[in-house]
């Protein structure tokens, strides 16, 4: 890697370089003196720990440029071949308990931060946190990875990816 | 690559942070018409922190940029055209932002891009969006997506609209 400017000094100046013809003038200008378009951040958690140092990143974000925050937590149904009274029992606990716990984490936050909400959703976690972050119309969807071995990456373990292809938005990927 | 972390000092900070310390912000561009709105992007989210930016193109020997047969390719002619043209976003970036600087390197993107991160000790790499066709994800994951399983930091993906087809 080289600096691009160092190597530049001796030459002959990009005047009408074909690689430079698709910058619209003024343009880099006119987006860089406006306001942060960051008006509305997502963030998907799934409860863990980590998703907790995400949620902080996202909250610390809003907090810089203003934004509202909405936490928002997919649970995810486990396959099952045939229902039980005791598997849905089992089921509504674990769907309660994840909202209970979504809901105390979104207590703790609205007590430093007032502009924030909260989402609960049942399904597939991508396919409803593109939903989610179509509805809201947000600016920013973060989200968590923390899947760092090959194995996970390669089965697809780690949702990240995904929901880049999923998303209409642009997305941090908080490691 | 010594002097990079010198020449990348961020300005004071207009506002700080509560507990966001983002400082270097590494903006992966492929010189592509969006890596225009990217690089902006960028500097909207820098401004706040007085993070320092640094634009890294890197040329891809499968763009026909290089040949490099597995190593990095020797800086010649067909670098020299990308590198005008980072160098005339880094300058226009400093119209406005005086802490830009810019490189260029060759090899693989995802792998230059974690490299480059990991040598400035980034605090956040901002990319532009791909959203490539089916046949494309099936051949091999998108630059972003692999640049977000590898990075040693936070990954902005940053898309503008609907119908991005191109990386930034």
């Amino acid at each position: 890697m080289r600096p691009a400017s160092t190597n530049l000094l001796n030459r002959e100046q990009a005047t009408n370089s074909t690689m430079n013809t698709f910058i619209e003038p003024m343009l880099l200008e006119r987006h860089a003196e406006s306001n942060p378009r960051i008006k509305r951040i997502v963030v998907a958690t799934d409860l863990s720990e980590h998703a907790m140092k995400t949620t902080n990143y996202a909250l610390a974000l809003a907090k810089q440029f203003g934004a509202s925050l909405t936490l928002v937590h997919v649970f995810e149904p486990k396959e099952i071949s045939f229902t039980t009274r005791q598997s849905n029992e089992d089921f509504e606990n674990a769907r309660h308990n994840a909202e209970r716990t979504l809901l105390n984490e979104f207590e703790e936050i609205v007590g430093t931060y007032s502009n924030c909400g909260w989402e609960f959703r049942v399904g597939e976690p991508v396919k409803q946190i593109a939903l989610m972050a179509s509805t809201l119309n947000a600016d920013l969807l973060v989200i968590g990875s923390h899947h760092h071995n090959l194995l996970a990456g390669l089965i697809g373990a780690d949702a990240a990816p995904r929901i880049l292809r999923s998303v209409g938005c642009s997305v941090l990927v908080y490691r | 690559m010594t002097n990079i972390l010198t020449e990348t000092q961020a300005p004071e900070a207009a506002a700080v942070a509560d507990s966001l310390n983002i400082k270097k912000i590494l903006v992966a561009v492929d010189l592509s018409s969006h890596s225009e709105k990217t690089a902006a992007y960028a500097v909207q989210l820098a401004a706040p922190f007085g993070a320092s930016l640094t634009l890294l193109h890197v040329c891809s020997p499968k763009a026909g940029t290089a040949e490099t047969s597995g190593k990095d390719c020797s800086f010649d002619d067909p670098v020299i055209e990308p590198e005008k043209a980072l160098e005339n976003l880094a300058e226009r970036i400093r119209r406005t932002y005086r802490a830009c600087s810019a490189y260029v390197s060759a090899g693989d993107p995802a792998e230059k891009t974690v490299l480059m991160a990991e040598i400035l000790r980034a605090d956040l790499i901002v990319t532009g969006s791909c959203h490539p066709s089916f046949l494309g994800r099936l051949l091999g994951p998108d630059q972003p997506s692999r640049i977000v399983h590898r990075a040693p930091c936070p990954v902005l993906v940053y898309h503008n609209g609907p119908t991005d087809d191109e990386t930034g």
